[in-house]
């Protein structure tokens, strides 16, 4: 009996010393380390991460540290909840719509980084939306639209041909409550009709779609899958399947509402450690290999011109385009609700 | 004398409680980060609530009926066929549940989002378990009373009305609750085989803590989801075993037909996974690039594999202990379904999210997810059947340690080497719970999940299969340490004393 009762405290001190060994390192991290937290997909071996990291620290004396975020939100609450123990210089992947739902969970620094002069030409219209926002720098971004093969057989112009008897049950969209995707297409829908049309068109829709997908991996999956002809998503995404698997046989459909746009944001929490170093990595964010970087792998278009120059980026169509907006969380959450009540009343 | 006496006496109390403690120290911590305001939207919550009960209840139901005809189709094989089959049947539990709902995204096109898909999903993931468990209730409970009916001329409905009905009632309603809890608090299949559609009570606490980030609502709806878990497993799951008697084979429980069903379930289910190995094998050269990533990520889920079972080995100890003193099972084999959400969301929160810490979080919340439920389906039963030995074993006086280590692990090597092959596998092959974390270190599982959501689904689909063969290379290796261990025991230590 002894010998079992200290064989469960050496098991729990071993646990304990292991916590606090590990808790005294994380406190001794120096002035020259940059904490940016990015999604797993910017940091993974295939996403910009690793090569901007290798290059930003060929050039400047700051080390990079990427910490994994599992999703926005956890971000910030997270941030939010360790308060001045937090270790964030640099937050990246937040959207419109993060900024406007989650942003006010924590204080930011006001950026002094003018780039707003060297925008490509296709975000130029949306200079006065970008001004406005002194807390965030946009590093990449797409306007969205629907993505289908060439063989589809159906002719698509306007939201209304969603509608059409022959797409019943080959729409695979996002969910709103937990994709952003899913969001901007919500934002489409209720910014291109009037509030009533929106409602009716959108009971239309639930009927007509294939799934509405936790995720925009999930629901493009689907489309990949062959499960369902169309998908929400990039007009970047034919150049993937151009690039990765020498695919031609996608193609973004052009509507005539103007296609709503996705930016990407980067931020400085007001507790950052290493402020001056975030501000410095935002600053090479914005440089021209950075972008090419961030272009080439992330599969978005750079904000800054010329990057895409001569890369089979320069071929992406951009269409029309909805000028950017950032909308309040009330208006968020009135437009899922709306979203919600029609599905719960749709069956389950 | 008397200090030793008052010394076991607190380490029992201290044992007993702590336990439970332990195992619901989630919902505690909570409290530290969020004041609770007791919101509680109804209507929310019974949509929540009717969506996770249809889709659990249809599963439980059609997966148990399902099994009765199945089932007999096991007798018709030889003892090493069935031995063979009997692994292939539990791979479906085993492999992720992403796994399953690609297999059947690819068996059924178009796949049927929503409720019937969130049902069908769940059925192939357990039908293989729950066949297995009818099939040894039945050489459990049927005895020799299926002779019995062939000397009476017995005809089949009856002898199904009078005799394998009454007689198996407890297995069968044990089944249907055990795939419902499976089922009630799952929340990979829902999200993404619902498609929007069918939002249950998990999905809904996902949403209430990430999206409306409401905390106080989540931690209610959690609250009640856990407590119906536990009152479900309290009421139903506490049946008294009765001693096996020995079973006698005959010609009216072997049917050729439900092999052939359980044959065709397999194919599908395997057949559509090695289709996908097979597939994947092309993209082989792929993998070469992500060797040393692998070579990382499998040193990280080894060493954390190893804590973890060394922390679960500890918690049965405890728990066998805690038996052996109360004379009945511990409230902890109760607490069977915790929510995936809001255990990993405190632990997140609770510890810095740095690489050294991935280990210490993975270790507790997988601990408290997994342990419970597995030590309910492999380890209380056997504990429950040595409830008359350990009683004996008290009159002769032998020690609490005594009966643990001599009347208890040495008649339950196999039922421990089972739950902890299940350990083992659920923790390599998981990745819903370490991004839940915020783990930063890769590991095997996060590397499937990384594959899988950048669209290199062969490379997902080789990086399952090394799990499967690292799961085995680690059972084996398990195995023969457990083997040595007993023989240096018997040997030597059992010798000594």
């Amino acid at each position: 009996m002894k010998h079992f009762i200290i064989l469960i405290a050496a098991v729990f001190i071993g646990l304990t010393v292991i916590y606090f060994q590990n808790e005294d390192r994380t406190k001794k991290v120096d002035d020259h380390t940059l904490r940016i937290y990015a999604s797993s997909s910017f940091i993974a071996k295939w996403g910009p991460g690793p090569e901007l990291k290798a290059l930003f620290e060929k050039q400047h004396i700051f080390k990079i540290e990427f910490v994994e975020s599992p999703d926005i939100s956890m971000t910030m609450q997270k941030i939010n909840f360790e308060g001045d123990r937090a270790r964030a210089d640099l937050v990246l992947g937040l959207d419109q719509f993060d900024i406007g739902r989650l942003a006010s969970k924590i204080k930011w620094k006001t950026l002094d980084i003018a780039y707003t002069d060297q925008l490509t030409d296709e975000l130029k219209s949306q200079t006065d939306s970008l001004l406005k926002q002194k807390n965030f720098v946009a590093y990449d971004w797409a306007p969205m639209t629907f993505i289908a093969r060439r063989d589809l057989g159906v002719q698509i112009d306007s939201l209304d041909d969603l509608l059409k008897p022959e797409l019943k049950g080959k729409i695979a969209l996002q969910d709103p409550r937990t994709s952003s995707p899913g969001l901007q297409f919500l934002s489409w829908i209720f910014e291109s009709k009037s509030a009533q049309e929106s409602i009716v068109f959108l009971k239309a829709l639930t009927q007509q779609v294939h799934s509405f997908s936790s995720s925009w991996s999930a629901a493009y999956g689907l489309f990949k899958n062959k499960q369902a002809d169309l998908v929400f998503s990039y007009v970047t995404s034919p150049i993937y399947h151009l690039v990765e698997e020498k695919d031609d046989s996608y193609l973004a459909l052009e509507f005539k509402e103007p296609l709503p746009v996705q930016i990407e944001f980067a931020g400085v929490p007001d507790g950052c450690k290493n402020c001056e170093g975030a501000q410095i990595f935002l600053k090479f964010m914005l440089s021209q290999e950075a972008q090419k970087i961030i272009m080439a792998k992330n599969y978005m278009l750079p904000v800054v011109a010329k990057v895409k120059d001569s890369t089979p980026f320069d071929a992406v169509k951009v269409f029309k385009t909805r000028a950017v907006q950032f909308y309040d969380q009330n208006q968020i959450e009135k437009w899922v609700n709306q979203w919600s009540e029609i599905r719960k009343n749709e069956g389950q | 004398m008397k200090v030793n006496k008052l010394t076991q006496t607190l380490f029992n109390q201290i044992n007993h409680y702590g336990l439970v403690l332990y195992f619901i120290i989630p919902y505690i911590l909570f409290l530290k980060f969020f004041q609770i305001h007791f919101q509680f939207d109804y209507r929310d919550f019974f949509w929540g609530f009717k969506n996770s009960i249809i889709q659990s209840g249809l599963t439980a139901g059609f997966v148990t009926l399902l099994s009765v005809p199945l089932s007999l189709g096991l007798f018709r094989l030889s003892s090493k066929q069935l031995g063979v089959v009997r692994k292939l049947l539990l791979i479906p539990q085993i492999l992720p549940a992403l796994f399953s709902i690609l297999i059947a995204f690819s068996i059924f096109k178009p796949f049927p989002m929503g409720t019937i898909g969130i049902v069908l999903v769940f059925s192939l993931v357990h039908l293989g378990y729950s066949v297995l468990k009818i099939n040894l209730a039945i050489q459990e409970k049927l005895g020799s009373s299926c002779l019995i009916a062939d000397v009476f001329g017995i005809g089949s409905i009856d002898f199904y009305k009078q005799i394998y009905f009454p007689l198996l009632k407890t297995d069968l309603l044990t089944n249907f609750i055990l795939i419902f809890t499976f089922c009630f608090s799952s929340f990979s299949i829902p999200l993404v085989a619902g498609g929007g559609l069918g939002t249950n009570l998990e999905v809904l606490i996902y949403e209430k803590i990430f999206i409306a980030q409401n905390w106080s609502t989540a931690w209610v709806y959690s609250g009640i989801q856990s407590l119906f878990i536990f009152f479900l497993s309290w009421f139903f799951l506490r049946k008294k075993e009765q001693a096996a008697s020995s079973f006698v084979l005959t010609n009216r429980l072997i049917s050729t037909w439900s092999l052939l069903f359980v044959v065709l379930y397999l194919g599908f289910y395997l057949g559509g996974y090695l289709w996908g190995i097979t597939h994947a094998l092309s993209s082989l050269h792929q993998l070469a690039e992500f060797y040393s990533d692998l070579w990382q990520a499998s040193w990280v889920s080894l060493k954390g594999l190893m804590l973890f079972l060394m922390f679960c080995f500890v918690l049965l100890f405890l728990l066998i202990f805690d038996l052996v003193g109360y004379r009945r099972h511990s409230l902890v084999s109760h607490l069977i379904s915790p929510s995936t959400i809001l255990v990993s969301f405190v632990f997140y929160l609770l510890f810095p999210q740095t690489a050294g810490f991935d280990t210490i979080k993975m270790v507790l919340a997988m601990s408290i997810l997994f342990f419970p439920s597995l030590y309910k389906s492999f380890i209380e039963r056997p504990l429950t059947q040595l409830q008359d030995q350990l009683l004996i074993a008290e009159v002769f006086g032998l020690s609490k340690m005594q009966m643990v280590v001599d009347v208890v692990l040495r008649q339950i090597k196999k039922p421990i080497l089972l739950w902890m092959s299940f350990l083992v596998v659920w923790f390599l092959s998981d990745f819903a719970v370490q991004r839940a974390l915020g783990n930063q270190s890769q590991t095997v599982g996060l590397l499937a999940e990384g594959f899988l959501s950048s669209y290199r689904l062969s490379l997902a689909y080789l990086i399952s299969f090394y799990i499967l063969v690292f799961w085995f290379v680690v059972v084996v290796v398990l195995y023969f340490i457990l083997e040595v261990f007993h023989v240096i025991y018997k040997k030597f230590i059992f010798k000594i004393r």
